[in-house]
């Protein structure tokens, strides 16, 4: 479903040329739980980066369902992630303003669904990832792992192919990290949707049924476990 | 669509302080428009009412050429026969006087003033009888008396007596040149003193009674015009075409006063650019208060703006979003200004602002001697409401721009 | 009581002798005549000032002076102050230039009533004078001394209202026909001008005034001094000098 081949990232820093990425390639299939690891500026965000085609590659390919993303233009991509991909965050980024309803709503109100269907998918999701009751309060008033379950709400709300989660557990203590880690492992199951996510930490990594190193921007290993 | 409203306004409870802060700014920027528009509407109306009252009248009859000799104040370029034309003008209907204008030296003396003395002066010789039926001076006598058919009398303007320091009473002596050029002095007691609300007529005003003037400068029953009062709603253009046809000619003519006026006019034409470019102004200061604010605004919220596009939403509708958002503090501004604006009106029209220091000092065009008093100009507040909305919007375009700019990973790592 | 009568008849004889006997009967007329006379020449060149003094103070401007008859003039201030400023005086008109704005300016109706250069002596009492006895009527009040000259008293009295002084009165220096003084009034006899010669001076067999003080009686603190320094007469001027087109030279 993404392939990545050969895929090349280099960054300007100053004077010096930063090379993030040097020639990954990775074949990830639909409903795969998957972990991309290593130590810090190994190139896990720059690659979920060109996955979620926010970032442009410098060489190499990616191809998603098939299409080639160097040949999308902005539009393409944008509508392509807003439906197919879902993102989570390590800082959660949700809207301070908006509850936690709306935090999730808004997503499909993007894709212009009638009201009650929005309204029924949201307060349904919103009871899967346990937050049942608190569908109006403000982020300010959950605590962060109920933040993050809001964030994999808002990923998954719009049904995508693809979750994209940059270090989700970073912010949260390691029993409430390991919590989310068992819902998304749990969304994954129930929906099918392929959850990509990066972590440089031990425990999370437990949880992959595939894990990839990174080192340098280089594969070093890619195994499935279980 | 609804969602971007609904988000827009919630923003703008984010950092309260600075909305209400920003839509201050802007809430003054319309109020103080509100307001100087009111009050400079109302001093151009009060001006123009001025003017006719005191200065132009409604229509005047001239000799053919007076007119561009007028500031030689010719005494030869006169009426004739002034009173048939009174006479026919009465039979219609028509309010009408006749006047001797005339220039000349007064001459003060030691005895009366306590020095010697002389200044230029322009005197004019009315019709005790008619004459305040035309012009407004018959409520304007604080001080005295008002004139007789045939003395040797003056009435003057307050602050004309104010500063040559005379008073009821007084003699003076005026040398001018009688019609022909002969060298005449008159000498002449100010019997009253009249306060006229137009500045420019009470620091010069000296007015007698016409037969004497007439008597002096040998004018044989010659005036120098005849003015005409109309009634307010009357169609200026087409009295003076009526008039025109009564007069048949005979080397006289009849100007309306806004013909008479043209410089005035024109003056506050070109004054009423310049309070646009104070009011364009006032716009500009707010118009970059929110340009500012909005800049702060979306580059605190960069890491959102990153989650927002990372989640497919487009350009346009972020851009929409923070619009509106800037919408709606120009919605509050506008609609605070509108209240302040509206009350300050109030004030401004039924009280008014005392400018009397400044115009007993110097002439800044307006024929107003003290109290500035506006007026309602609905137009100007609707315009101001909507201005105040639209500049806001049209404003966050730029900072929205710059942010839409950045990356989107840029944005998610931004702090 | 015989010899008294004969004392009085021998003086007047005394009189009659000195004086010349074209002059003992010159009626008013004869005298403004001649005082025109005396006064108008085929060509004059003339240099002096004007000291005009004001409430503000005293400012002196030169000027050289060319005429032709008693019509055409041109006045030209050398000061620094108004230096190239002219005024063109022709038969009909007086025009003024100014150097600096390249501007000429006819003077007309009321505007002529104004003091050249902001002194007492208007463009008017420039071109007056020259028609006296059309426009007024003259009476010989009789002798009087002035300063110490033997003077014709003259009263004159306008016929029309086209004249600046309704009523004058001025004295003729008996023997250079020169006016030592005159008074200018209005109809009722207020004072409105004065004009004082306060020295004669002599230019080759020529007597004239040198030094006039023209004051406005109503201005108590202003007066204009008026002093020829330099006069030449019947000299050659080329006619060009009084036209129109040479002025803005
Ligand atoms: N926009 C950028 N400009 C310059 N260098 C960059 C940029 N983004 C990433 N890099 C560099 O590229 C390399 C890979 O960065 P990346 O963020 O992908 O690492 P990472 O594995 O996610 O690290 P971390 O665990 O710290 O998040 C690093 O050396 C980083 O400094
Ligand atoms: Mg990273």
């Amino acid at each position: 479903m993404i392939s990545i081949d050969q895929a090349v990232r280099n960054y300007q820093a100053g004077e010096t040329v930063v090379r993030a990425l040097r020639g990954v390639s990775l074949d990830i299939e639909q409903g795969e739980f998957i972990s991309i690891a290593g130590p810090s500026g190994s190139g896990k965000t720059t690659l979920l980066n060109l996955i979620g085609c926010i970032d442009a590659l410098d060489g190499g390919e990616i191809t998603i369902n098939g299409e080639a993303v160097s040949s999308m233009n902005k539009k393409s991509k944008t509508d392509f992630r807003r439906i197919n991909l879902g993102f989570i965050f390590q800082t959660y980024n949700l809207i301070p303003v908006l509850t936690a309803y709306e935090n999730v709503s808004f997503v499909l109100s993007l894709l212009d669904l009638p009201e009650q269907e929005v309204r029924e998918r949201t307060m349904g999701l919103l009871k899967e990832v346990g937050l049942e009751g608190m569908e109006h309060r403000r982020p300010s008033r959950l605590s962060g792992g109920q933040q993050q379950r809001v964030a994999i709400a808002r990923a998954l709300i719009k049904n995508p192919q693809v979750v994209l989660a940059d270090e989700p557990t970073a912010n949260l203590d390691s029993e409430t990290g390991e919590e989310i880690l068992k819902l998304m492992k749990e969304m994954n199951r129930r929906h099918h949707t392929t959850f990509i996510f990066s972590t440089h930490d031990k425990m999370v990594m437990e949880y992959a049924e595939r894990l990839v190193m990174l080192h340098d921007g280089q594969i070093i290993s890619d195994e499935r476990r279980q | 669509m609804k969602f971007l409203i609904s988000l827009a306004f919630k923003n703008l409870t984010r950092y309260k302080r600075r909305t209400i802060i920003t839509a201050l700014a802007i809430a003054i920027g319309i109020a103080m428009y509100i307001f100087i528009d009111a009050m400079l509407m109302g001093a151009e109306y009060e001006s123009v009412r001025n003017l006719k009252w005191y200065e132009t009248a409604s229509a005047r009859i001239l000799d053919d050429e007076y007119w561009e000799e007028r500031y030689q104040y010719p005494l030869d370029l006169n009426i004739s026969d002034p009173d048939p034309i009174l006479e026919r003008l009465e039979a219609e209907g028509i309010t009408a006087s006749k006047r001797i204008v005339f220039t000349g030296d007064m001459i003060l003396s030691r005895a009366e003033f306590g020095e010697d003395g002389n200044i230029p002066v322009r005197v004019t010789a009315i019709d005790p009888s008619r004459d305040f039926d035309v012009f407004h001076f018959g409520d304007t006598l604080i001080e005295g008396r008002f004139l007789e058919e045939d003395e040797e009398a003056i009435l003057i303007g307050s602050w004309f007596a104010e500063d040559i320091g005379a008073s009821v009473g007084n003699w003076v002596t005026i040398i001018t040149r009688g019609n022909g050029g002969f060298y005449e002095a008159i000498d002449l007691q100010i019997v009253g003193i009249l306060n006229c609300p137009n500045p420019n007529v009470n620091r010069t005003l000296i007015m007698m009674p016409i037969k004497t003037a007439d008597y002096y400068l040998a004018m044989d029953g010659a005036a120098t015009e005849i003015n005409i009062r109309l009634p307010d709603q009357a169609e200026v253009e087409q009295e003076i075409a009526t008039i025109q046809g009564l007069l048949n000619g005979n080397g006289i003519t009849v100007m309306s006063w806004e013909t008479m006026a043209k410089d005035y006019l024109a003056i506050a034409e070109a004054k009423r650019g310049g309070t646009g470019m104070i009011l364009f102004l006032i716009f500009i200061i707010a118009a970059v208060g929110i340009s500012n604010t909005m800049l702060m605004a979306i580059f605190e919220r960069i890491r959102e703006l990153g989650m927002m596009r990372s989640l497919g939403m487009s350009d346009m509708k972020i851009r929409i979003a923070f619009m509106l958002e800037a919408a709606g503090i120009g919605l509050i501004g506008s609609t605070i200004g509108v209240i302040i604006g509206v009350i300050a009106n109030y004030w401004i029209i039924n009280v008014g602002i005392d400018f009397g220091f400044l115009m007993r000092e110097m002439d800044i065009g307006y024929r107003i001697q003290s109290i500035f008093r506006g007026t309602w100009n609905p137009g100007t507040i609707a315009v101001a409401f909507f201005a105040g909305i639209l500049i806001s919007t049209v404003v966050a375009y730029l900072p929205t721009n710059r942010a839409l700019k950045m990356d989107i990973p840029s944005c998610l790592r931004h702090q | 009581m015989r010899t008294k009568r004969t004392q009085k008849l021998l003086s007047l004889l005394v009189m009659i002798c000195l004086i010349p006997s074209s002059l003992a009967a010159m009626s008013a007329e004869e005298i403004i005549r001649k005082t025109d006379e005396m006064q108008t020449f085929d060509t004059a060149i003339t240099e002096g000032e004007l000291q005009i003094t004001d409430r503000f103070g005293t400012k002196i401007s030169t000027f050289i002076a060319w005429s032709r008859g008693s019509e055409e003039s041109l006045i030209e201030f050398t000061s620094t102050a108004e230096r190239g400023q002219k005024i063109l005086r022709t038969v009909d008109s007086i025009y003024l230039y100014y150097p600096d704005a390249q501007e000429l300016i006819r003077m007309q109706g009321a505007a002529l009533r104004q003091g050249m250069l902001g002194s007492d002596v208007s463009y008017e009492d420039m071109t007056g004078d020259n028609d006296r006895l059309s426009q007024y009527e003259v009476v010989l009040d009789g002798e009087q001394v002035i300063g110490d000259r033997m003077c014709y008293k003259l009263s004159l009295t306008a016929t029309t209202r086209s004249v600046p002084y309704p009523k004058e009165t001025i004295w003729i220096d008996k023997e250079h026909f020169i006016v030592l003084k005159g008074e200018y009034s209005t109809k009722s006899g207020r004072l409105i001008k004065e004009i004082d010669v306060l020295e004669t001076g002599r230019f080759d067999d020529l007597v004239l005034a040198t030094t006039t003080r023209i004051s406005d009686t109503m201005k108590a603190d202003s007066q204009t001094l008026m002093i020829i320094r330099e006069l030449q007469v019947n000299v050659p001027i080329d006619s060009r000098i009084f036209s129109l087109d040479e002025l803005s030279w």
